[in-house]
């Protein structure tokens, strides 16, 4: 219905409002429109039906052969992921694909025990690192994770059994980004929701075009089989979207590929706003050659729900036009009073209202939940003149793509001129403002409507680039490993027993925030012990920075971990990929509040749930005594009648036990029942943790605690 | 790098602010008081530059005819009322303000059919 409303409104437009005094901009902005349409349609199209893959076991017997594909980074971040993709669970061998021909990587590969593979040139960047690799093996499936890609341990066990049907040639897993501060995420602690620009992408788009059979390689966290590339030498060359131009060519073929929705590979996404738009210029060009090269629409081969499918994929990177005609149509009304639209007038307002309100509900209702209008529409701005470029360049065929591989680091914010157009556009932007209140105010112009309109317009643009501009003046990421949100309780061993229980904010393999209620001098020298759900890690810190006293006494500070060997650190990576990265995402998965609003009510009516007290978040050092023993936990939530706490061990429903806090205010003890135990579903059992709900026993008010014991900042 | 733009973007607005004085010079001297307007010499050339541009308020224009008035300037005084006539050809008081501006300046004929036109409209339509 929306699609019929939203033509009805093109041909509304196109028999009643092309401007004839200003036909070249009424043309562009009727014309930006229909781009739209069309881009809804292939949207609606694609995620009108979703489908969702029950992984079968793995078959026994498989030969399989795990590629890690890299040129320049880091040997830290290379490191974990070769570890990762060595730990997997299925018997495979794994081969370090090196383009950037280091002797370190060569000394890292035989350390770690895997097979290292160069090469003396870098034609055809990392689809020809990868081609080279793929006639030196003979596994007759090929796992593939780009260097900073670091896969769970269970990704073969859930991805080869879809190799059981003969006629799978790729099996694709969403690609996830631990690093949440990337420029890509936004995060929102409190609700515990977390938007990632591509999660359109990867749980909607791809789901449905999995129920077309029209999922695609991606690059990354796949799986292929030999035999199905076998005929082209390995991945397809000549563009440099090779993972892209693979798939629609091996779907052509008449192979099917598999789309498997599950959390199985997490990597680093762009920090910096000149990384992320060289990112995206790559996939843009990279699409649209493959169009030039290889149509879709025409070539044989393909089905039609297929051939709809990979042109939307194409046509996605089209948009630039259409969003720079929208961003600067308001500027040019506001500079020359010319309006694109004619007659503008009531039925014209109650036709674009309909078309609007039909837009954003069924949006909405076909994202299920995933779809954020006003962060894709940053993201629109954030993309729309790289996009642009990539446009104009195949128009033009002026120039061939290169390979640019993506920087995992973020650089100075000051050397950021990706952003550039959007800094121009803000200029326009605020001038046509300022132009057209001027003219207004001496009398130059009297259209108060048109011009308040295309104000408000304008000043709807200028938000979007106001907030693409604050992305991309972030501060330089200074750290050199990723820290992850990860609260775990930290002993400090050189402090009497009773006060020596601290609690981290975050935490990377180099170091954390701790926040202990005693005092530390900057560079003072502490002994930690690091509980990682299960595991204990004992080793050396240094406090870098101390944030200073907080309300109820607790102190935050910088550390930095010293002497830790290879295998602590190996170690401390494990917990943070297994433990901390399952935590977080299982912890902002939440559904949206109206989502969960309704869900609440329809409870409530139906009496099937009751009204739950409001939880606070917070992350507390808590000691459990249980009849198994005691052990260390941190507190998640708290609310009025309990609190629920990351527990390294599975309690039972029923069980009882005593909890106590300690704080510089004192000590808090009370018995509490368990009432909820959940899993958190980490693919190593040494790294296993609960989420458990306890209900606090007696009249204790929890929440009260919260005040005396929690510090701001720490929730 | 905001503490830039925002400066960047002051002096594009200062630039502008200096564009927008240089295009629009008559305007803007016809925003000052009226009984300044009626003693200022620059008058009567900024109010043919403000009634030869293709868009201007009707305010301004207003204005004009307000001024000529007080300057006893009729000739000035038709040419921006003929100009809001033209633009609002329905407002009966502008036409009658034409039809007093032609007297005031002699062209009797002319304000006799303004002022016929406007009987026979108000016939028609029923004494509006």
């Amino acid at each position: 219905m929306a699609v019929a409303i939203y033509l009805g409104y093109l041909v509304y437009r196109a028999l009643y409002t092309i401007n004839g005094e200003a036909l070249v901009f009424s043309l562009a902005v009727y014309l930006a429109e229909v781009h739209g349409f069309f881009a809804l349609v292939f949207y609606y199209f694609q995620i009108w039906e979703i489908r969702g893959r029950v992984s079968p076991p793995p078959p026994p017997g498989l030969s399989v052969d795990v590629f890690v594909t890299t040129f320049n980074e880091d040997l830290d971040l290379l490191r974990q992921t070769i570890r990762g993709a060595i730990n997997m669970r299925y018997p495979h061998r794994t081969f370090v694909l090196d383009d950037g021909r280091r002797a370190e990587v060569r000394l890292l590969c035989r350390e770690l025990g895997c097979e290292y593979v160069t090469r003396s040139t870098n034609e055809h960047a990392k689809a020809g690192n990868w081609n080279n690799a793929f006639c030196q093996t003979t596994g007759d499936v090929i796992a593939t994770f780009d260097a900073d890609h670091v896969p769970r341990a269970d990704f073969l066990e859930r991805t080869l059994g879809f190799f059981l049907d003969p006629s799978v040639a790729i099996v694709q897993v969403p690609q996830r980004y631990h690093n949440l501060d990337s420029l890509q995420h936004r995060v929102n602690w409190r609700s515990r929701r977390m938007y990632g620009e591509q999660d359109v992408f990867f749980n909607l788009v791809m789901p449905g075009k999995d129920h077309w059979n029209a999922s695609f390689f991606c690059g990354t966290g796949a799986v292929l089989r030999r035999a199905a590339l076998r005929p082209h030498g390995g991945l397809l060359t000549g563009t440099i979207t090779e993972d892209m131009h693979t798939a629609l060519v091996l779907q052509a073929e008449g192979w099917k590929s598999v789309y498997l929705n599950e959390l199985l590979v997490t990597g680093l996404a762009p920090m910096d706003f000149s990384s992320y738009s060289a990112q995206r210029l790559r996939w843009a060009e990279g699409n649209l050659k493959i169009a030039r090269l290889f149509n879709p629409l025409t070539h044989w081969g393909l089905s039609l729900p297929q051939r709809i499918c990979y042109f939307a994929s194409m046509y996605h990177w089209t948009t630039g036009f259409a969003k720079a005609v929208f961003y600067l149509a308001p500027p040019l009304i506001l500079f020359t009073g010319q309006f694109p639209i004619a007659n503008f007038d009531r039925t014209f307002v109650a036709v674009y209202a309909a078309h609007l309100v039909s837009l954003v509900a069924s949006y909405k209702v076909l994202s299920r939940g995933t779809g954020r209008l006003v962060m894709d529409e940053i993201f629109n701005m954030a993309n729309f003149y790289t996009l642009l470029v990539a446009a104009w360049r195949f128009v033009l065929g002026s120039r061939a793509g290169t390979f640019v591989v993506t920087s995992k680091r973020g650089q100075a914010a000051g050397r950021n001129r990706a952003v550039l157009p959007q800094y121009v556009l803000i200029g326009l932007t605020v001038a046509s403002l300022v132009w057209s209140a001027l003219g207004l105010g001496f009398g130059v112009t009297e259209d108060v409507v048109g011009a308040g309109i295309a104000a408000f317009w304008a000043v709807y643009n200028l938000g979007l680039m106001v907030a693409v501009a604050g992305f991309a003046a972030r501060p330089v990421q200074k750290r050199h490993a990723v820290r992850f949100r990860a609260s775990v309780p930290i002993e400090l061993l050189d402090v009497p027993a009773n006060g020596r229980l601290a609690v981290s904010l975050d935490l990377s393999e180099s170091g954390c925030t701790l926040l202990w209620p005693g005092d530390l001098a900057a560079n003072a020298r502490v002994s930690l012990r690091l509980h990682l759900g299960p595991v204990a890690i004992d080793c050396d810190g240094r406090v870098m920075s101390v944030h200073g006293r907080q309300r109820g006494g607790w102190v935050g500070y910088g550390l930095r971990f010293e002497h830790l060997s290879p295998d602590r650190v190996d170690l401390l990576a494990d917990a943070l990929y297994n433990m901390a990265v399952p935590e977080l995402f299982t912890r902002l998965s939440q559904p949206s509040w109206p989502v969960r609003t309704l869900k609440a009510l329809t409870g409530r009516l139906s009496g099937s749930l009751r009204a739950r007290p409001t939880r606070h978040d917070a992350s507390l050092p808590i000691r459990v005594q249980s009849s198994t023993g005691e052990f260390l936990a941190t507190t998640r939530d708290l609310s009025e009648r309990g609190l629920s706490l990351i527990s390294p061990r599975p309690l039972a429903v029923g069980a009882t036990v005593r909890l106590v806090l300690r704080s510089p205010e004192g000590e808090w003890s009370s018995p509490a029942s368990v009432v909820r135990v959940r899993p958190i579903n980490s693919a190593v059992p040494d790294f296993r943790t609960w989420q458990v709900g306890l209900r606090v026993d007696g009249h204790t008010n929890v929440v009260a605690l919260r005040h005396a014991l929690i510090p701001e900042g720490v929730s | 790098v905001s503490g830039r733009v925002v400066a960047l973007i002051l002096v594009l607005v200062a630039g502008e602010l200096t564009v927008f004085y240089w295009k629009n010079q008559d305007v803007i001297l016809l925003n000052r008081p009226s009984g300044t307007l009626v003693l200022d010499a620059r008058f009567p050339d900024a109010a043919r530059a403000v009634l030869a541009r293709e868009r201007v308020s009707r305010r301004m224009v207003e204005r004009v005819a307000d001024v000529a008035r007080q300057r006893h300037d009729h000739a000035l005084r038709v040419d921006a009322l003929e100009r809001i006539v033209s633009s609002a050809p329905d407002d009966a008081r502008a036409r009658l303000r034409l039809a007093e501006a032609l007297r005031d300046a002699g062209r009797f004929d002319e304000a006799e059919r303004v002022y016929r036109q406007e009987l026979e409209i108000v016939d028609e339509g029923g004494g509006r």
